[in-house]
């Protein structure tokens, strides 16, 4: 069967535990977590979970509909590709040197990233993009010495009238 | 009216309904118990023997009722004995309301004395659950689980409660009774749709499942198959919701399923599947299972469609109000030859016969119970050969007349659970068919069978093994008997006068009668240790993984 990726939004009780129960909920059925990301929305009692998940038609039915099945899990949204607007952010520590500070500097510039100096050649660089890009410019920054790398999850939103409560 | 804790819980569960819980007290419930005390005429506590016992009559108490079960247990090792119960229930989406006692808040996290994460535990194994941090939280708590555990499709929901909560003192205003959510309603295109293929179908076919006894819809599901004459097949959990004398009954299908029901499996153009979920005990292969036919799923619980068998038609809503549906638009029916078939085949190969000869079958002797119980009793079992005899062999004719734990397969269940049946029945004979095997995992609950007055009959089908692993290893393991040939010494009758129970013993065939006689008017416990060839398998099986095709019949 064919195998896609796709990603889900849910809105869920904004208390303790809701995180666990939803990824103990993939991990005792065999699903895949892709990437993850969790916060708070517009109103304090609910979160937005963002869940990047692949699997065959038929899991991805699956899935939706055993998380729909918990308690704390108000709405299930599936964000179609086409309407698609994520974003995640990676955060990483690289060293430079004399020689190649410019060139860094430049190449910083020219994928809309921010770097920000430490100390002496240590830098942090911020980026927020789409997972793609973000893998890019990763692969990129390896010309530079990596000292470490941290990224968030994705958080998506449907770039249509289409939200999560249309699902309630 | 002020209340503490306690108090709140005990009279948050009278409001919900409840009459009888079962428990074991401990630190953590001190105060929980304290509060019990005073309401003891009004809340019935049955103390048994370990925290697992209670689980599991908390179970047989609401799968012979349709209650809600309640059980109540302390924190640490009291939660975790609750364990193997709460997801029996679970898996056989029995209502359950597991209720412990934790550390105090400001203790908890610390590993203090008997601290266990238990809502943390029991994660995979609750509809939900809680931890009550706050007092005031308590009685709205206690009445949202029994509307999770009984809503929709029913389980076991666990409310966990640290000790400070027991103490603190709040106001308590009493809540109504909870009422379950709305059922989903199906959708109208697929209920043309079912409508159509039913038409259609020249073979159909109704798998019955447990969904169709806690929906109540035992009898819509025999008007609609006398309506249009389709034969019915049960899983384990469908058994005793059709009459076994009704004339398109086929028997359990699957593993350990009748010959006929798994033919009419292969044969059949469209299965009606009413809540059912198409387990490996029925599917053993799931792309084979049906394979020529269409199939329609009726059930609460929209992830069970095509969960494990792809299915062409969803009724997702309650089985009850389904069924009705199809009976108002569904046209009589006339499927003589398809019946004929079955009937046919039937008549060609039926289960296999009981042994001749002087000592005991097992299959025999549940024809005989059946004979002596009539209609009225409750067959409870443990897990192994002895359940899936008594699930071919016993002549079920009422719902909830067949309790056991056919999902999880939990060997111990039975002692608990017969506990449960008998306090929620004590004017129906209960009787728990159990195996050597499983009755030693439980057996200190005969006493508190015994302290609570409860005249359980306990059949034990001794063959000094693990059957069922044995037969595995039989026939998948070359008869390499790697720690099944048990062997234990016990002595049965002197195990059960030792509780203040009576023991019987039966060794042949013709003391069947007299012993069973005697132990339905001992009006005590008792336990009758049969002895049967350890030799014996059951048959049909299905191979693990296989399909009916592969079926051996072994007679």
């Amino acid at each position: 069967m064919n195998q896609k990726k796709v990603v889900l939004s849910l809105l869920v009780s904004n208390h303790f535990g809701v995180l666990t129960r939803v990824t103990n909920l993939f991990s005792r059925r065999g699903y895949n977590i892709i990437s993850l990301s969790v916060g708070e929305t517009e109103n304090p009692k609910f979160s937005r979970i963002t869940v990047v998940t692949s699997g065959d038609e038929a899991i991805i039915c699956q899935i939706k509909r055993q998380c729909a099945k918990l308690e704390d899990v108000k709405a299930i949204q599936e964000v179609e590709e086409q309407q698609l607007y994520m974003r995640e952010v990676v955060l990483v520590k690289v060293r430079v040197t004399y020689m190649n500070e410019e060139e860094f500097m430049c190449f910083v510039a020219a994928n809309q990233a921010k770097a920000y100096c430490i100390e002496q050649q240590l830098y942090m660089v911020e980026m927020c993009s789409s997972t793609q890009a973000v893998d890019a410019f990763i692969d990129k920054l390896e010309m530079f010495e990596i000292v470490e790398i941290v990224r968030t999850g994705g958080c998506a939103l449907a770039l249509s009238t289409a939200t999560v409560y249309d699902e309630r | 009216m002020m209340l503490n804790g306690s108090q709140i819980l005990v009279q948050a569960l009278i409001d919900q309904g409840v009459d009888t819980i079962f428990g074991y007290p401990g630190g953590s419930v001190l105060n929980i118990y304290n509060a019990l005390y005073d309401k003891r005429d009004e809340l019935h506590h049955v103390l048994t023997s370990h925290e697992q016992g209670a689980a599991h009559a908390a179970d047989g108490y609401a799968r012979s009722t349709g209650k809600t079960g309640v059980c109540l247990a302390t924190s640490g090792p009291g939660a975790t004995n609750l364990v193997t119960g709460i997801a029996t229930a679970y898996m056989d989406s029995v209502p359950l309301v597991a209720i412990t006692g934790n550390v105090s808040n400001d203790l908890i996290g610390r590993d203090s004395f008997q601290e266990v994460d238990i809502a943390g535990i029991t994660i995979p194994i609750t509809k939900h659950n809680f931890i009550v941090h706050d007092v005031k939280e308590l009685a709205s708590t206690v009445r949202l689980a029994f509307e999770i555990a009984n809503s929709d499709r029913p389980g076991p929901v666990l409310i966990d409660i640290p000790k400070d909560v027991t103490a603190a003192i709040c106001e308590y205003e009493k809540m109504p009774k909870f009422e379950k959510r709305p059922h989903p309603q199906v959708q109208e295109g697929q209920l043309k749709r079912a409508i159509a293929a039913i038409k259609r179908a020249k073979r159909p076919l109704i798998y019955a499942g447990g969904g169709v006894i806690s929906a109540d819809a035992c009898r819509e599901l025999l008007t609609y198959s006398k309506q249009t004459q389709t034969p019915i097949c049960c899983s384990a959990m469908g058994l005793s919701a059709v009459p076994y004398d009704y004339e398109r009954y086929l028997g359990m299908i699957g593993m350990h399923g009748t010959p006929v029901a798994n033919y009419a499996s292969l044969n059949t153009d469209l299965v009606i599947t009413v809540g059912a979920r198409f387990s490996d005990r029925v599917a053993g292969n799931r792309s084979k299972f049906a394979k020529a036919a269409t199939i329609i799923h009726i059930d609460i619980d929209a992830s069970e469609i095509s969960k494990n068998v792809a299915c062409d038609i969803a009724l997702v809503g309650d089985a009850k109000t389904v069924l009705q549906q199809l009976i108002r638009e569904v046209s009589a029916g006339s499927h003589e030859e398809w019946c004929a078939t079955l009937a046919d085949f039937r008549t060609k190969i039926g289960l296999p016969r009981p042994a001749e000869g002087d000592r005991v079958d097992p299959r025999d002797f549940i024809f005989t119970l059946h004979k002596m119980l009539g209609d009225d009793a409750i067959i409870v079992t443990d897990v192994g050969q002895h359940q899936m005899i008594t699930a071919q062999y016993y002549q079920f004719s009422k719902p909830r007349s067949f309790i056991s734990s056919c999902g999880l397969g939990t060997m111990g269940y039975g002692m608990g659970a017969a506990i449960g049946a008998k306090t929620a029945h004590p004017d129906r004979p209960v009787v728990l068919i159990s195996g050597d095997g499983s009755f030693h995992m439980n057996l200190n609950e005969m006493a508190c069978a015994v302290s609570q007055q409860l005249p359980i009959i306990v059949l034990i089908f001794n063959n000094s093994v693990l059957g069922m692993v044995r037969q595995w290893q039989t026939l998948f393991y070359k008869k390499r008997y790697s720690e099944t040939s048990i062997d234990r010494q016990t002595d049965f009758v002197k195990l059960a006068e030792a509780f203040g129970a009576v023991g019987y013993r039966i060794a042949y065939r013709n003391e069947i009668e007299s012993v069973m006689k005697q132990a339905l008017t001992c009006g005590k416990p008792c336990i009758i240790d049969c002895v049967i060839d350890p030799d014996d398998c059951v048959y049909p099986i299905i191979p693990p993984g296989k399909s009916a095709d592969d079926i051996i019949y072994g007679n």
